[in-house]
């Protein structure tokens, strides 16, 4: 198919954006492109637009290497004093860091991109639990409290050897928790690895998808 | 998923979308021309914004590409 280099297609844009193999680029798109901004634009809000390059810039960016090195530096997590707290009520428990409803918050467990989890006591059914609470630039944030609450919504669906169980979800708090099940060890540790916006990273480590390979 | 382009796409992807430069830059350090480098960094964005929802509905994540802005507990 040949288009006038002068003519705007923005279907056209769109099957090309998604032609995984194809390398080579038709001329008279490229030429089209090099001077229709309308037709950059359109491009640029079907790859994803301006979210999603802030997204990218954030993660993959100078802020993004550096913020990956805090986390994955276990030492990071030690440093209770700079993980902001204020949240917490008052506990008459001085073992207990501060309460959270009715939980006994212990220790901090790790610190993600989108929250923390912190270990608890759970008075009423006298187990340890683990709680992951949104952090609170996200709290403020309708969308990133939408995708808490199905993210425990989904977890909640899921009985797995591999998928740590929900115990119970407050999305109305003002900083929206999630109560799990505490595991010790390796595998929550890798779940709170997983759990921040840092995921980016991750999916650029990421072979290619079996699914897109078969197109 | 770096290998899944041409070094180029991936060049103008990352030197445009990432360091931030300039395009009709970019494009010139490479050797392509300004609509070529709109396409190449647009094919690595949607391909990567395709991942990052796969990825989210296999594990929950919190990346995502949803109508913004539900107000909080509309769920």
């Amino acid at each position: 198919m040949t288009l006038h280099p002068g003519a705007c297609d923005p279907r056209r844009l769109d099957r090309f954006l998604h032609q995984q193999f194809a390398e080579e680029i038709p001329r008279d798109l490229e030429a089209h492109l090099s001077v229709c901004p309308a037709c950059r634009d359109k491009l640029d809000e079907l790859a994803g637009g301006a979210r999603w390059w802030t997204e990218v810039r954030q993660h993959l960016g100078g802020d993004g290497a550096s913020q990956l090195a805090r986390t994955s530096d276990p030492t990071a997590l030690s440093h209770e004093a700079s993980i902001d707290l204020d949240f917490l009520q008052p506990s008459s428990n001085s073992a207990s860091l501060g309460r959270l409803g009715t939980y006994e918050i212990l220790e901090i467990l790790g610190r993600g991109g989108m929250g923390i989890v912190l270990k608890a006591f759970d008075p009423q059914l006298h187990r340890p639990v683990a709680i992951k609470v949104l952090a609170a630039e996200y709290a403020a944030n309708g969308a990133a409290r939408k995708r808490f609450a199905r993210e425990a919504q989904a977890a909640a669906a899921v009985v797995h050897d591999h998928v740590v169980p929900v115990h119970a979800v407050d999305d109305n708090a003002p900083r929206p928790y999630m109560v799990m099940a505490f595991i010790p060890g390796r595998s929550l540790q890798q779940r709170i690895d997983h759990s921040g916006p840092l995921q980016l990273k991750e999916i650029l480590r990421i072979g290619p998808d079996r699914r897109w390979a078969a197109r | 998923m770096k290998h899944e382009f041409a070094d180029s796409t991936w060049q103008a992807f990352w030197k445009t979308g990432v360091d931030n430069r300039p395009v009709g830059q970019v494009a010139g350090e490479l050797g392509l021309s300004a609509g070529a480098v709109y396409i190449a960094r647009s094919r690595v964005l949607a391909r990567l914004r395709q991942r990052a929802q796969e990825l989210s509905e296999d594990s929950g994540l919190f990346i995502g590409d949803e109508g913004n802005d539900v107000a909080p507990g509309s769920m």
